[in-house]
């Protein structure tokens, strides 16, 4: 638990592996950047495009994908949890998170489309907003 | 705005208490705090207060400030029960007993959140505080100064909680506060927003241990105890600080978003606004859930510490009871639907949860067998933490039982939200987490002050206990399937149900005779202190490290940091001859310097939270700026730690203590 | 360059890790107020959806900016591995510019709805917006006043084991904010115009 301590503080206390370099973060950088302009590119296209060029299906995937792409490339290149010499102790903890997170959000969602789904119909908001004002507001 | 109303926000004459019994809680929170401040006064006491416990970041001081703190909110917990069984024993047909429907209301609100937050929560962090660095082979916790600020912001909460008896109402939407009951519409007064602050900010400072204790038992633990060579009790606390960690903030969330709709008018949980009011109850229950197996792990890791001592054996299946709390740990996030069958979803989601819930029963049935394997054919000593594992392990499982008859949907169909299921939650939380926590303090009592407890006080307490909890919920099993629902104020004489809440009253009572018997217990043993001393540090012949030094444990812990190279490492050592070495060499120790930051955080905490509630803007940005303040000043500060030199280490290891 | 002791490296690596499960408890805190977002984005109670007031190119000006930030954030870093003092001050002081100027676009993108009669209160989908979004913008504000705190420390102090290892935590909390923002646009900002 007590490595020798070299010229490089920052491994030593387990914040990134040695020979972390200005490289690591140009790489993220640059991953990072490519992973922000495509989806906003395609986006831009389908926008400005007299017609529907991708279906709207389609550039969500490719908005879904290429975020957890850059969640991964940031992870690794700035948040440096991926690699040889990584903190197994950060990456345990920050997998359990991701669990959590996972099952919170997806179990969320799964609970509460399911009960959407099952609610009769709600007045359209029009509707909603005269019986309010029917009512006197809230 | 007017001057007045910018200077007092919503405050006004009215917030004051109505009745005679509000007034009753009013004054005795006031009287109370008169008294002590007098007291301290009166004995001259205030620097050595100030010095010795209010400002010390030593986790043994702070763990005996947690469990007095929840001591005193549990005298309140049980007030309210007073008050809710005589009110159900009696309100029947014409009469209407002696509490108002509101009132009685706010009293099971007030109760619940009292007894979860600050009676078990607080209990919790105090014996893991007083223990998990010593059993670890540590000098404190990771970081001491983030201990005392939670400690505090923990009492902050407690301090709102009981300003709101004085000045103000409490919420009536129960301990969880539900919408719409708790959005602005239905909860117009003060009451909603002190149990909101209350519990976020008591719940920051949870998160802030949970963080705590974690990086403790990752980064602290002795030179060679591998996690597989820690006490069990350490591994339990383990699993139930990675809950904390990853479940208090949708809890922090969740209290944030009602916040936000009653004070700044946004519309998460209302109707009005498109907002989805099962959100709250769905997100309230996925931080609800694992915050009940955050209660039991701890309290099941006492009684491994306890029945393995006791029965003079090594606890049976170490592994297995390892890879049990993991499942527990993973599983309490699979399961939180099972709070809201009935709010109507599907049967494929219901079914899911179902089978979930009924699953995680297996890992604590795996502790069960493993806690009696470990008795079987082992030298018991009916000690009274013994007492309490044997209660325990009756009512808890009779209780867990009633739990898989609820994970049934079909079944809680007609159970939820009836006594049943109230008398299942009580089942596990008195048996389960209370016994534990008291077999714990017991245990572990001679190693944080130098004397033993009173037996004798401490058994009749013990039964007390055990027959007024049977008195007092066995009835409510009862009627829950005879259709009582839950948090009735009055019901008709025609269900037949009086005389069974008359047997739950009785119960009741015996269970304060017993809470009575544990603060006489208390004010006996500190009195005969000097006929029971634990002369040797080591007064059960247990297994684990923190039996290794004197009694009461000094500061630092340990004068020599020990190192490991087997499970229960001390009996290993014992059985050699080599538990206590000849001529230690000593060497300087650097603790940590008191600090009174911590105490100051709280403070402006209740000023934030007091702020909040009744809208004077002013003051709480007063209270944000002085935590920040605080945080930012200790920051800047470099000089926290003080030396204890070897000479003077050698002179507290050989004195005596009592 | 300075050689620390072992305990010295065991306390500070005992910090990282403890900030860093910290981290993690803000990660779940935001997956709270995305579930949120996800589940109430569609109340929009009559009122504008996401589509009318979400703009794609100011969203990725604010994301090219946090970026940009984030990366300078890491040159401060590698400054201060090479005992630099001056150019870690040089780079925080870049990664705090930046920092503003995203806050003031943020503020700005906000006040403009606001004054619009587009605010909070309108609905459950703008309440879920407004909270998600200004609690990462809340986390950034404190993360500068962080920066300026441990700025003013550098400054004072030079590169001490201390300032070093609150900036290795600062540099932590900045880049786990941009990993957060990944998320905003992608589930806020570009699913919300494209769907």
């Amino acid at each position: 638990m007590n490595p020798t301590p070299t010229n490089d503080y920052f491994a030593d206390i387990g914040f990134w592996p040695k020979g972390t370099g200005v490289r690591h973060y140009i790489i993220g950088l640059i991953l990072a950047l490519v992973l922000t302009i495509i989806p906003f590119a395609l986006l831009e296209i389908h926008l400005t495009s007299k017609h529907e060029t991708f279906t709207h299906p389609f550039l969500m995937a490719v908005a879904v994908v290429c975020a957890l792409l850059q969640f991964l490339v940031q992870v690794a290149f700035f948040l440096h949890l991926i690699g040889r010499g990584v903190s197994r102790e950060r990456l345990a903890i920050f997998g359990g998170a991701s669990l959590v997170v996972a099952i919170l959000v997806g179990g969320s969602l799964w609970i509460m489309t399911d009960l959407s789904a099952r609610m009769i119909a709600p007045p359209s908001d029009s509707q909603m907003e005269l019986y309010m004002q029917d009512q006197g507001g809230f | 705005m007017t001057f007045t109303h910018f200077i007092f926000g919503n405050l006004s004459f009215s917030a004051l208490p109505e009745n005679a019994i509000a007034w009753g809680g009013a004054l005795t929170v006031i009287f109370g705090a008169v008294i002590v401040l007098a007291l301290i006064t009166f004995f001259n006491a205030w620097t050595w207060l100030w010095r010795e416990w209010l400002t010390s970041l030593d986790p043994k001081r702070i763990g005996v400030m947690y469990i007095l703190v929840s001591v005193v909110m549990f005298v309140r917990g049980l007030f309210d029960v007073g008050l809710m069984r005589v009110q159900q024993a009696t309100s029947v047909g014409d009469a209407h007993g002696i509490l108002t429907a509101t009132h009685f209301q706010e009293i099971f609100s007030a109760h619940g959140s009292i007894m979860i937050f600050f009676v078990a929560m607080g209990f919790m962090f105090g014996i893991v505080n007083l223990v998990l660095p010593l059993q670890i082979g540590a000098r404190d916790v990771a970081f001491p100064f983030l201990n005392s600020a939670s400690f505090w912001l923990f009492c902050a909460g407690a301090a709102l909680i009981n300003l709101s008896l004085i000045v103000g109402d409490f919420s009536t939407a129960g301990w969880l506060s539900y919408p719409p009951l708790s959005e602005l519409a239905y909860s117009p007064t003060s009451g909603v927003d002190y149990w909101i602050w209350s519990l976020q900010i008591a719940g920051i400072g949870s998160l802030l241990s949970g963080v705590n204790f974690l990086a403790t038992i990752v980064k602290m633990r002795a030179k060679g105890m591998s996690y597989m060579k820690m006490p069990m009790f350490a591994w339990t606390v383990f699993g139930a600080m990675t809950l904390v960690v990853f479940a208090f903030p949708v809890l922090t969330v969740t209290l944030a978003l009602l916040s936000l709709d009653r004070t700044l008018g946004m519309h998460f949980f209302t109707a009005a606004g498109g907002g989805n009011m099962m959100m709250y109850v769905n997100l309230i229950w996925a931080w609800g859930h694992p915050e009940v197996y955050i209660l039991i792990l701890p309290a099941f890791g006492i009684f491994s510490e306890v029945v393995s001592t006791f029965s003079g054996k090594k606890l049976a299946g170490y592994a297995s009871m390892v890879y049990a709390i993991w499942a527990i740990v993973f599983l309490s996030w699979l399961v939180w639907l099972h709070h809201f069958f009935t709010m109507g979803a599907g049967a494929d989601v219901n079914a899911f949860f179902g089978i979930m819930t009924a699953v995680i029963a297996i890992p604590t049935g795996v502790k069960i067998f493993n806690w009696l394997f470990t008795m079987y054919r082992g030298r018991i000593r009916f000690t009274s933490p013994m007492l309490w594992f044997m209660g325990f392990v009756v009512l808890f499982t009779l209780g867990g039982v009633a739990g898989v008859v609820l994970s049934e949907p079909v079944a809680d169909y007609q159970l939820h939200n009836s006594l049943f299921l109230v008398a299942h939650f009580h089942t596990m939380i008195v048996s389960g987490v209370l016994f534990g926590y008291f077999a714990g303090v017991t245990y572990w009592f001679p190693k944080v002050t130098g004397f033993h407890l009173n037996e004798r006080w401490g058994i009749r307490a013990f039964w007390l206990w055990l027959v007024g909890f049977i008195l007092a919920f066995g009835p409510l099993y009862i009627l829950g399937f005879m259709g009582a629902t839950r948090r009735l104020d009055h019901y008709d004489p025609s269900m037949g149900w009086q005389g069974l809440f008359i047997v739950a009253a009785v119960g009741a009572f015996l269970i304060m005779l017993g809470f009575l018997c544990q603060i006489i217990q208390l004010v006996v043993s500190i009195r005969d202190r000097k006929l029971n001393p634990d002369t040797t540090g080591d007064p059960w012949y247990g297994r684990t490290l923190e039996w290794s030094m004197r009694s009461p444990a000094p500061e630092y812990n340990f004068a020599v940091l020990p190192e490991v190279t087997e499970r229960d490492e001390f009996w290993v050592m014992k059985q050699a001859g080599t538990a206590h070495a000849a001529a230690p060499i000593y060497e300087d120790i650097a603790v940590p310097r008191n600090s009174g930051a911590g105490i100051l955080i709280g403070a402006f905490a209740v000023v934030i939270g007091f702020g909040i509630i009744w809208h004077i803007w002013w003051l709480m940005i007063v209270g944000l700026i002085g935590v920040a303040a605080c945080i930012i000043v200790r920051t800047f500060d470099e000089d926290t730690e003080r030396v204890i030199s070897a000479s003077e280490v050698a002179r507290i290891e050989t004195m005596k203590t009592i | 360059m300075t050689q620390y002791k072992p305990e010295e490296i065991a306390a500070d690596s005992k910090s990282v890790f403890g900030f860093f499960t910290y981290l993690m408890t803000d990660l779940v805190l935001f997956a709270a107020l995305f579930a949120t977002y996800a589940v109430l984005h569609s109340g929009v109670f009559g009122g504008p959806t996401s589509e009318e007031i979400f703009n794609a190119p100011f969203a990725l000006l604010e994301t090219v900016i946090l970026l940009a930030s984030s990366f300078s954030c890491g040159l401060s870093l590698l400054a201060a591995r090479r005992g630099n003092s001056r150019g870690v001050l040089a780079s925080l002081a870049i990664t705090f510019v930046l920092g503003a100027v995203f806050v003031v676009l943020e503020l700005s993108e906000f006040a403009r709805l606001a004054a619009s009669g587009v605010g909070p209160g309108v609905s459950a989908f703008l309440s879920s917006y407004f909270t998600l979004v200004g609690t990462h913008g809340l986390h950034i504000i404190i993360g500068l006043v962080w920066m300026t705190a441990l700025g003013i420390s550098i400054y004072a102090r030079g590169l001490t084991r201390g300032n070093m290892r609150k900036l290795a935590l600062l540099s932590l909390f900045w880049h786990f904010l941009d990993i957060i923002w990944i998320f905003i646009f992608t589930i806020v900002y570009l699913s919300g115009i494209i769907l």
